[in-house]
């Protein structure tokens, strides 16, 4: 299995594109997909599910181009949108079994299915409840579940955990780990440890542009005994700032933590520390042309 | 009145930069051509011996001038409410209405806000017309183009309507059980029965016309009545019947009208509809509920909150087990899906047609349960009639072709109005999904006239069944192909009652899709709409297909 794009673009306007150039190939595992806001995520994720055709390139799934085909994807393909919507007055039940007759789902596969899916998002004391009674966390467990009704072969999935408990992001995140064998999922959030925990790859997007697409620990290596973190007075941050790449500060009572990147250690006090994700994300989006 | 001014200001570039409105202003500007070339005419109809004839006056700029100002005044009072009436939703759909909330903008400064904002709509179609009147007039028009008689009597006529409908609409917005199908409905109703006091101008002069009458008339027709009288009585002396009608008609005779002074009388009534406005207005704060769909539970009246203390619903943030008691993920096995093309149109067309039924009120259901008893009853066969049959074809027919309006009104906006349309457009079937959608409006329709099928097979009324299935097949062909196109249920809305208080309820034979009356049967305008329905059913199919991509 094996979704690939290339020279992907969307153009919104004459001088707006949403992406550019997206050249990517994405194996079974999970693909983390990380940007800041407007980077054009949503937008590449909108492609790959065939909710919106590109101005440029092509994407294809097994070779064969979706945006020709799109029923190649949507007949394998599990989705959950950044905005997604539910009946409000279906029961949790009645509405995967109208997302399993969507997905082409047999009857007994789909009551096996609804069975498992609602037991994984832990929501099997409200299936009989109406969707308007959820609250937030639990009908963002509801989209999880109707994503991964249809077993799918291609999970694409947009933030998946706004809005859940740190338990429940826990579960959900060895939720992907364990249902990702075979298949392809295309995991797009802010939050990094989310990526960090559950992704093999990672693909950084910046002003629609694909800045990399590289192993999660490649990603890594590129700041890895670059991350020092001091203790400095408040004043001084700023001065560190202008110099230094500066992916955290903590205030404390004797003054501020700071965690930055750099070659050589930026103040004498300055402990070398381990590298994250996230420096390493911050490191990427700052200093694209080093990548 | 700064804070109100933002409130209108954001709401009004919302509602402008939206591509719907150039529609609008199209249609409008189509009418400023309309009122010059006799389409839209006002005419005093004449009895000669020969029958009714209408006289109308010459096409100068002051005689286009009144049909321009009634028209901008017809066109807010009938569709100014439909445009208006989403301006609070709007807000409660962005979750602005939240951010509104926390702040100490008062209710009234918020709703004087939005007030000013469909009152902004409401000019700018007028500016649209009036543009519209005075370039069509150069082209078309009778003698020299003056631009402040054409224009004049669109402010004194339709401004102050305006300002009205904008009121009105604002309060419905603000009342739950206004807000939505059944308000659109109400709506129309009460813009239907504000005209009835011209009828007490029938017959009459101008001068004798009862006061109450004059300041009951909210198109300003008894004013144009008095303005034109003189210019006809030229023409036609003696006349006493009435003021002249407005709308389609075909007149024969002409009049010349080139002005005359306005007397203080008409300035009067005009301003005073800016009385029951502010009166609306300040109204529409003691319902108005600023937290939106967070204080649902508690309108939702006596019933509402009787089942709310049922085990099935109840608590609006209910609990599930915790993670922690939940089994380990590692230890759950999962189902293979092997075959994902298995999936059952008639599976789909169960859920469309739940998803139809759901959600009304207990009593809408209970209403349409007796427009399904009723005529059973009646076709019983131990002869209990309640209603006879000629009755039901004439009353229950009209009743059970709008009851379900409720229900139809969602049909082609459902996916966008809870939006799961990505989650149907990345399956294999979101073109079935839409023919199950509008299979599962047929099926409620054919539930809430079973009644009426049943009674007329037993009775033999082979020409009112046809009627019936024709409207089972028209009504939600209809709202689907409007709502795929619109993306509103707005627009079917209007058009349907429309149709539906033209057709089923007043006899119009040519659009009784129905068969309400022998007239239209006989004339096959069943058969025709059934055909229409299959059009548009194609039409929304065309739209989906579009949408795919």
């Amino acid at each position: 299995m094996k979704l690939q794009t290339e020279n992907l673009g969307k153009q919104y306007g004459d001088d707006v594109w949403g992406i550019r150039d997206i050249t990517l190939e994405l194996d079974e595992g999970i693909h983390g997909l990380l940007g800041p806001n407007g980077a054009g995520k949503s937008t590449l994720m909108g492609i790959l599910s065939t909710v919106m055709q590109p101005t440029t390139g092509a994407a294809y799934w097994n070779g064969t181009d979706i945006t020709e085909s799109p029923d190649v994807v949507r007949s394998i393909l599990g989705y959950l949108p950044q905005q997604f919507g539910t009946y409000p007055d279906l029961t949790l039940e009645e509405f995967l079994e109208y997302v399993a007759a969507l997905r082409g789902l047999a009857s007994e596969t789909a009551s096996a299915r609804i069975e498992e899916m609602i037991e994984l998002t832990n929501l099997v004391q409200v299936r009989d409840r109406k969707l308007k009674t959820f609250s937030g966390g639990m009908r963002q467990r509801v989209g999880i579940a109707q994503a991964l009704l249809n077993d799918p072969k291609l999970l694409i999935v947009d933030e998946p955990t706004v809005g859940l408990d740190p338990e429940e992001r826990v579960r959900l995140r060895n939720a992907l780990v364990n249902t990702a064998t075979d298949r392809v999922v295309v995991l797009s959030t802010h939050i990094v440890p989310d990526v960090e925990s559950t992704a093999e790859t990672l693909a950084i997007l910046d002003d629609g542009r694909l800045v990399t697409h590289a192993p999660v620990d490649d990603v890594l290596d590129r700041v890895t005994g670059r991350v020092y973190e001091c203790v400095v007075p408040p004043e001084e941050v700023a001065p560190l700032r202008d110099e230094f790449q500066v992916c955290s500060t903590v205030r404390r009572s004797d003054g501020v933590t700071v965690r930055m990147i750099a070659e050589e250690p930026p103040t004498e006090t300055a402990d070398r520390v381990s590298a994250t994700l996230e420096d390493a994300y911050l490191d990427c989006v700052d200093h694209p042309e080093t990548v | 009145m700064r804070r109100a001014y933002h409130v209108a200001r954001a709401d009004f570039l919302q509602r402008v930069r939206s591509r719907k409105l150039l529609v609008v202003l199209a249609v409008v500007a189509y009418f400023g051509y309309l009122v010059n070339v006799g389409g839209i005419e006002l005419a005093y109809q004449i009895e000669r011996a020969n029958g009714l004839s209408n006289v109308h006056g010459t096409n100068t700029a002051e005689f286009v001038g009144l049909k321009t100002g009634l028209t901008g005044a017809a066109v807010l009072l009938f569709a100014g409410f439909y445009l208006m009436n989403a301006t609070i939703a709007r807000d409660r759909q962005y979750d602005l209405h939240r951010l509104v909330a926390s702040t100490t903008v008062s209710n009234w400064t918020y709703l004087f806000g939005k007030w000013l904002s469909n009152l902004g709509l409401a000019v700018v179609i007028l500016i649209a017309l009036g543009v519209a009147s005075v370039v069509n007039h150069l082209v078309h028009g009778v003698g020299p183009t003056e631009p402040l008689a054409l224009v004049g009597p669109l402010v004194v006529f339709a401004l102050p309507v305006g300002a009205l409908v904008a009121a009105v609409a604002l309060f419905f917005e603000t009342v739950d059980w206004l807000d939505g199908t059944g308000g659109n409905i109400g709506y129309f109703f009460l813009a239907t029965f504000a005209l009835a006091g011209l009828s007490a101008a029938d017959g009459r002069l101008p001068e004798s016309i009862p006061m109450w009458a004059r300041v009951m008339d909210p198109l300003g027709q008894l004013a144009v009545y008095e303005l034109t009288v003189d210019a006809l009585h030229a023409t036609v002396p003696g006349y006493h019947g009435g003021p002249p009608s407005f709308g389609t008609l075909r007149a024969t005779e002409t009049f010349v009208y080139t002005g005359s002074t306005w007397p203080s009388w008409i300035f009067a009534q005009r301003a005073w509809l800016l009385v029951p406005a502010i009166a609306i207005l300040s109204a529409a704060t003691i319902p108005f509920d600023r937290l939106g769909s967070e204080g649902e539970s508690g309108r939702r009246g006596w019933f509402g909150r009787v089942l709310e203390r049922l085990p099935y619903s109840a608590g609006a943030e209910g609990h599930d087990a915790p993670a922690s008691d939940a089994r380990p993920i590692e230890a759950m096995s999962f189902t293979t899906v092997e075959n994902r093309d298995a999936g059952s149109f008639w599976r789909l067309l169960r859920a469309e047609t739940r998803l139809t039924v759901r959600g009304r009120r207990w009593w809408w259901y209970a209403v349409a349960g007796a427009l399904v008893l009723v005529p059973l009853a009646t076709a019983l066969p131990f002869g209990v009639e309640i209603v006879p049959v000629d009755l039901a074809r004439r009353l229950l027919v009209p009743l059970v072709f709008i009851w379900p309006i409720f229900l139809w009104s969602d049909l082609g906006v459902r996916a966008a109005r809870h939006r799961t349309t990505d989650l149907i457009f990345t399956s294999r079937y979101a073109a079935g999904q839409l023919l199950a959608e509008w299979l599962g409006g047929v099926a409620v329709a054919a539930g809430a006239a079973s009644g009426l099928i049943v009674l007329f097979v037993t009775t033999g009324q082979t020409a009112a069944l046809l009627g019936v299935v024709s409207g089972v097949l028209f009504a939600p062909s209809l709202a689907l192909a409007l709502g795929t196109w619109s993306r509103s249920s707005t627009l079917f809305e209007m058009v349907y009652l429309l149709l539906w208080y033209a057709g089923p309820l007043n006899g119009g034979s040519a659009v009784d899709f129905v068969g309400a009356t022998t007239d239209s049967t006989a004339m096959g305008v069943p058969f025709a709409f059934a055909g229409l329905s299959l059009l548009l059913v194609g039409a929304a199919m065309l739209r989906r297909r579009h949408e795919l991509g």
